[in-house]
């Protein structure tokens, strides 16, 4: 701008002399429209702002997860507590289960002892407590004892074993013996296969035709 | 348009982030002084009217650019707006090239108080009789102030040229004004048409 400006307040006040042309308002309708075709960028920001969580929000979201989080850790601790806890307890009722003459004959040392297929309550058959004598209490209890360790295996007292016997092996030459059902089914499908196949094959043939 | 540094740079800033809200404040604020800034440089108020626009558009986009360091808000929306009014007429300027050796002519002081007696629009109306290359430079050398370096650049003339035409300006408002016919300038001080 020129240093040695004479006139500027005067010119400046001359120039408000004149009288305002337009309408402000109406012609800033005008400039939004040119505004949102060249600027569009407002309505994109506006967007952005509504997908914000406010910050009271992020502060409840936070406290909320961190005690489910809590809350969880807990519970789990506890479920894994009483699990400990309650085992002993499993083995006493185990231990409650069998029948008095056992139970008096097993030392008590093993009990302190951690539970085993082979330290597991064993199959004792019922009998009359009112009849037996303690030699043929301790006799059966060495009994027992002395067993291969998978007779030891606990079964229900209530469980009945049944022998199973083994089924003939066959050669898959060999046409004499037993008859093998399992072919005989399979012969059985096959032929109700043919059956139905005539059926498709003319359906098809059909089709060909055309 | 008594507005605080702080007022001005929130404004600003906000305008800056394209806030609608703050653009329209700005628009309103400086409508009527910039509508006139407009109205001075095109006598057709609807060539004003979109002379306006434009510049509005021009400090919407550019707004980051200013520097309130440099001088006011005011200022330099003003500048925006003489700028964006001549080039909606830049056809119509056509410029008679002078020698850039040409001295500048010796004008009469006029005082304060015999401007003070004129109506403004008396004013434009006897400016605007004169071609439209000599009251542009008038108009932004007298009312807006550049320097004839600013004018050369801004109209693509000489500095010369720019001279040249601000005094015949004064001459023909002089005789307009004061009933009196101008005196014929002499041929070498009038410079080659082209």
């Amino acid at each position: 701008m020129k240093k040695t400006f004479s006139y500027p307040e005067l010119w400046r006040e001359k120039q408000r002399e004149l009288p305002p042309k337009g309408n402000p308002h109406t012609e800033w309708l005008k400039m939004r429209a040119v505004l949102d075709q060249r600027m569009p960028a407002a309505g994109i920001v506006k967007k952005t702002n509504r997908l914000k969580l406010p910050k009271w929000g992020l502060k409840v979201l936070v406290g909320v997860s961190a005690a489910a989080a809590l809350y969880m850790a807990g519970r789990l601790y506890l479920a894994k507590t009483h699990h400990e806890a309650a085992k002993p307890i499993e083995l006493q009722h185990r231990r409650d289960s069998l029948p008095s003459p056992v139970k008096s004959i097993i030392p008590a040392a093993n009990t302190a002892a951690p539970v085993t297929p082979a330290a597991a309550p064993l199959l004792v058959p019922p009998m009359k407590p009112d009849n037996d004598t303690s030699m043929q209490h301790k006799a059966r209890a060495n009994q027992s004892v002395n067993r291969p360790p998978a007779l030891n295996t606990p079964v229900h007292r209530d469980s009945v074993i049944v022998p199973v016997e083994a089924a003939p092996l066959k050669l898959p030459g060999d046409s004499t013996g037993t008859v093998d059902l399992k072919k005989k089914d399979i012969q059985k499908d096959t032929s109700s296969n043919n059956k139905k196949n005539p059926k498709k094959k003319r359906r098809s043939k059909v089709s060909v035709f055309f | 348009m008594n507005f605080t540094k702080k007022q001005t740079q929130k404004l600003v800033k906000a305008c800056i982030n394209n806030d609608r809200g703050a653009q329209e404040a700005l628009y309103k604020l400086y409508y009527a002084e910039m509508m006139q800034v407009c109205l001075s440089y095109l006598a057709d108020e609807e060539l004003a009217g979109e002379a306006f626009n434009t510049g509005f558009l021009t400090v919407f986009e550019s707004i980051q650019n200013f520097d309130a360091a440099r001088g006011g808000l005011g200022a330099w929306i003003r500048k925006i707006m003489v700028y964006s009014s001549i080039d909606l007429y830049r056809s119509e300027l056509k410029f008679e090239k002078v020698s850039d050796d040409l001295p500048e002519l010796e004008t009469e002081f006029m005082p304060p108080s015999v401007l003070g007696k004129l109506y403004y629009e008396d004013i434009l109306q006897h400016i605007r009789t004169l071609p439209y290359a000599t009251q542009t430079v008038f108009m932004l050398s007298v009312l807006d102030g550049f320097s004839h370096r600013e004018i050369s650049e801004q109209l693509n003339i000489s500095e010369g040229t720019s001279r040249w035409h601000l005094s015949e300006a004064k001459k023909q408002l002089r005789s307009l004004l004061t009933g009196k016919p101008a005196a014929a300038l002499p041929t070498e001080r009038r410079g080659e048409r082209k």
